[in-house]
């Protein structure tokens, strides 16, 4: 498409950023913060799992609220830079700040949800990942981590409505494939515990078993039900936008289109967990079917790499 | 599409109402067929199975490229086989095919009866009055309070001032919040129903078409309509007006990178304009109906030539890729000493055997018509097409072979060249397209082959005897690194370099081909390095008839060609589209339906007792945020909340 002109038009940005200005050095400093922070979090979540006690959970979790904050920081300082070289910047335009964004968004939704559902080893594997996806984050190539100036399809209002609303989707569903993971932790470890110990299971702790497995079942039905509207709404902001730029809403570009079959891939999930058969484990599978897909859209898609969703391009 | 079981009961009883069944008139196997019809096509099961079909065959159009059959005859890593089998299911086309048309209209006809069977009923229920409805029993109301003092009105009062409808009902009340809200599968399917009304009404009444111009030339509305790649069977044809470029320029980033480009256009009507507007990517212009945005832009050309006193202007300003040639090319064999290949332009069964790499015209071949030329024949003997893949026949010096025919589009020049050398007066340069080939020498100024040799042989050139020794080739296997030369009894020895790595390459631009003083010609620009001189080249035997720098003259049979030098061109998008009203009001009412699925329709009933009373409860998602928001809401009453029941687990969804 033609698209592909504007984002093949070599971007060397080099020249834009001085390396020495304190806002460039607080952006490395509040990546390096964010990172160390949820690895303490995580670290004091696996205290908690493997003493019981409850204080460094809540430890944990004021590690989390602060990493929500620096990451939160580092979009803001990187953004305040970068306005005054291009009055349309917006924080989300390469991988790495996507990243950082999808970041601080499972943070805060994080924070959110222990509020309300306080399901056991959810902050432990929410910690984890985004810990592990921050330390990938960081390997990236500087090209792809450092701001640059936006190429001209992506200057417009819509790029700070269209990519903001797909990465908080991708955020929701995130946490919704860490619910599903601990559906299915819980699942198979009850599955294989039983035999050896029938009796002991079921004296110990029948209900409460069972109502943590359907708050799981429920935590992640909830998240996909957040992301699948606002994954709509963010797939059709970009063929507005799309249509404002280009006069084609719909293109059939791999991004796009991976992005819709992400949202079939949802919606064929709500419809199965109508049925009673595909509650449960099936449902928590289909979950994580369903995080496949958004992993694909959010980052496979840029291996293949043509398109007009290249600016994300990783080789 | 977001909702919960709550009434599956009530749904399914509404597929086989026999009082519905009953107002049909006709045989009993007809009413056996509407509701075996409409059983199946309702169930959600297949809705699951359609939409998993539909991403399934969504990935296959991310993975082949899309575009024609010749990008999947490109794709090498795969078998011949596999190729075939691509096109033949039209995996260069996925998304227009028959079978992913068809499969998508299978899940409309499925989103359309289950939307329908369902919608009646539930709309019965939103519209009843609470009043009227039925209570369920006991045992259908998954969770149940109990509440040892606190009266049923001092519950329905805390209900109230929760925002809940509270309605008196037989011994009690009944409540409930967010009814309309059950709507929302319907909605979402209510959107996804218009924006496939509006992508119908697009594809039969619009156009869309893009083109190059250059500034001071403009575009009538009513050619772009004519000219148009995409237009619906009832798109009207459009006001007779035209749209010129007045100025193109671009702005950049200090590093050097394009910042933005923009077009000054103008709307003429009647040899006046009427509008004029600056748009920008992201920032079109919209004019009866029809809007132009910016698309593309590129260096062009424009040649001026004078023939009997006759001015005309040709332009060059197409993108073109790598080669202007189009259809299908043989793989290339040996005729002799002479590798080439056959070259199919797509229709007819005739193909020109052309010489490899310089596209020398060696003759025609086609069934029936064998090509005789210096005691060899190739025969035609038969084209095997298929809808873009064929395979031809060969009989080459007696000896017959099939050849798959490949996309032309797929030629590029490959092979190694030299550094530019001295014959006499010529310059020339070395070109061998692989390892164990012979070599060419090729003439700088035309890119025509001046002749061939074999390791070991020699030939004057321009009164410059060349013996050629032989190639040295990479060891590891990357083609030739040097080769040797003896000219006039001193050897040289030439390091060679990749083609594809040097400027040499016919990628730029080229522009269709025009008739310019009696021979059929295509000009011809390399996008490098800048400021590549334009090449005047005959369109049919590949060689050029004249290479200009900017602002020189030259002729051209009769014709005398002016070249002034390299001209941006704005690349413009034009279209109309009816259809967009209807999608955007289904885009809007697809992200209110998925929204309302957010909310959850909670339903209380509370029955007074002889002491205090009990509530039962209902939701249709989300039962266990639900359960402990029904403990909030009446831990301060005394309420006390039954554990689930093992039987009435029912509507945990």
């Amino acid at each position: 498409m033609n698209g592909n002109e504007f984002s093949s038009l070599d971007r060397q940005a080099t020249g834009l950023i001085d390396p020495q200005n304190w806002m460039v050095i607080l952006d490395g400093r509040l990546v390096l913060a964010t990172l160390v922070l949820t690895g303490l979090a995580t670290l004091a979540f696996i205290v908690r799992w493997a003493t019981g006690k409850s204080v460094p959970g809540r430890i944990g979790q004021g590690l989390m609220g602060l990493a929500a904050l620096t990451s939160l920081g580092q979009l803001v300082d990187r953004y305040v830079y970068m306005v005054r070289i291009d009055p349309h910047y917006w924080p989300l335009s390469n991988l790495f700040e996507s990243v950082m964004f999808v970041v601080f968004a499972i943070l805060a939704l994080h924070l959110v949800i222990d509020r309300v559902y306080k399901a056991p080893g959810f902050g432990l594997v929410s910690a984890g990942l985004v810990t592990i996806i921050i330390s990938l984050a960081s390997l990236l190539p500087p090209r792809l981590r450092d701001a640059s100036p936006l190429v001209p399809s992506l200057q417009s209002y819509w790029i700070k409505i269209h990519v903001t609303l797909m990465l908080i989707s991708y955020a929701a569903f995130a946490l919704s494939f860490v619910a599903a993971t601990l559906y299915l932790f819980f699942h198979y470890r009850n599955a294989f515990a039983q035999p050896r110990s029938i009796g002991a299971m079921a004296a110990q702790q029948p209900n409460n078993h069972s109502a943590l497995m359907d708050l799981l079942d429920e935590l992640t039905y909830r998240l996909i039900m957040l992301g699948f509207p606002i994954l709509a709404f963010g797939i059709i902001t970009g063929g507005l936008w799309a249509n404002h730029a280009w006069g084609t809403y719909w293109s059939w570009d791999p991004k796009e289109t991976w992005a819709l079959i992400t949202w079939l891939v949802y919606a064929a999930y709500l419809h199965a967990r109508m049925s009673r058969d595909w509650q449960g484990a099936k449902a928590a599978w289909f979950a994580v079917a369903g995080f496949v897909s958004v992993l694909i859209t959010y980052l496979g898609v840029n291996y293949l790499a043509t398109g007009l969703h290249t600016y994300g391009k990783l080789l | 599409m977001a909702d919960g079981p709550a009434t599956p009961t009530a749904d399914e009883a509404t597929l086989l109402d026999r009082d519905q069944l009953a107002e049909i008139r006709g045989p009993e196997a007809w009413v056996r067929f509407r509701n075996g019809f409409v059983t199946f096509w309702a169930s959600i099961k297949l809705a699951v199975v359609l939409i998993c079909a539909i991403a399934a065959a969504s990935t296959l159009g991310t993975i082949v490229p899309q575009g024609g059959p010749e990008d999947v005859l490109a794709l090498e890593e795969m078998s011949l086989r596999t190729r075939e089998f691509l096109i033949s299911i039209q995996a260069y086309n996925v998304y227009y095919s028959a079978w992913y048309l068809t499969l998508l209209g299978l899940f409309f006809l499925n989103l359309a009866v289950c939307t329908w069977v369902r919608v009646w009923p539930r709309l019965r229920f939103a519209l009843a009055r609470p009043r009227d409805l039925p209570i369920p029993a006991r045992d259908h109301m998954p969770d149940q309070l109990r509440f040892a003092d606190t009266t049923a009105n001092q519950v329905a009062e805390t209900l109230r001032r929760r925002g809940y409808r509270v309605f008196p009902a037989k011994e009690g009340f009944v409540a409930d919040r967010n009814r309309l809200f059950r709507f929302a599968a319907m909605v979402v399917h209510l959107g996804l129903f218009m924006i496939l009304i509006g992508g119908i009404t697009a594809g039969l009444t619009g156009y869309k078409h893009s083109f190059p111009l250059l500034p001071g030339e403009s575009m009538p509305a009513r050619k772009a309509f004519e000219d148009a790649r995409t237009r619906g069977r009832l798109t009207p044809l459009p006001d007779d007006f035209r749209v010129r470029l007045d100025k193109f320029w671009t702005t950049r980033y200090p590093d050097g990178s394009v910042k933005q480009f923009y077009s000054t256009l103008s709307i003429v009507e009647d040899d006046k304009p009427v509008l004029s507007r600056t748009i920008k990517v992201n920032e079109p212009l919209e004019y009866k109906g029809t809007t132009y945005y910016q698309s593309f832009y590129g260096i062009g050309a424009e040649i001026l030539t004078v023939a009997r006193g006759i001015e005309s202007r040709v332009v060059l300003a197409n993108q073109a890729s790598s080669t202007k040639l189009q259809g299908f090319i043989t793989q290339r064999f040996t005729l002799g000493k002479q590798q080439v290949f056959g070259y199919n332009p797509g229709k007819g069964d005739h193909f020109e055997i052309l010489t490899f790499p310089m596209l020398g015209y060696v003759g025609d071949a086609k069934p029936g018509r064998p090509l005789q030329t210096n005691g060899h024949s190739v025969a035609v003997r038969r084209v095997l097409s298929r809808p873009g893949v064929a395979s031809v026949r060969l009989v080459i010096g007696g000896k017959s072979r099939t050849v798959p025919v490949e996309s032309a589009s797929r030629f590029k020049m490959q092979g190694y060249i030299t550094r530019q050398l001295e014959f006499g007066s010529r310059k020339v340069f070395l070109f061998v397209p692989g390892p164990d080939q012979p070599i060419q020498i090729v003439d700088l100024d035309s890119i025509a082959s001046l002749g061939t040799l074999a390791p070991g042989a020699h030939k004057a050139f321009g009164g410059v005897d060349v013996r050629f020794a032989g190639t040295d080739d990479d060891p590891a296997g990357g083609g030739p690194v040097a080769t040797e030369l003896v000219i006039d009894g001193e050897a040289q020895v030439l390091r060679m370099i990749e083609l594809e790595k040097t400027g040499f390459r016919v990628e730029g631009a080229a522009s269709d081909p025009v008739e310019i003083g009696g021979r059929n010609v295509v000009l011809m620009q390399a996008s490098e390095p800048p400021g590549s001189p334009l090449w005047i080249m005959d369109a049919r035997e590949g060689t050029a008839l004249a290479v200009m720098r900017p602002g020189e003259r030259t002729d051209i049979g009769i014709t005398k060609v002016r070249w002034d030098g390299p001209v941006w061109f704005s690349g413009l998008q034009t279209k109309t589209d009816p259809g967009l009203p209807v999608i955007y009001a289904g885009f809007l009412i697809v992200i209110l339906g998925t929204m309302m699925g957010l909310f959850n329709h909670e339903q209380l009933w509370i029955t007074a007792q002889e002491q205090g009373c009990r509530v039962g409860a209902k939701v249709n998602r989300g039962r266990f945020t639900f359960r402990r928001h029904l403990e909030r809401l009446f831990t301060g009453q005394g309420g006390e909340l039954l554990p689930q029941s093992p039987n009435n687990q029912g509507a945990a969804a």
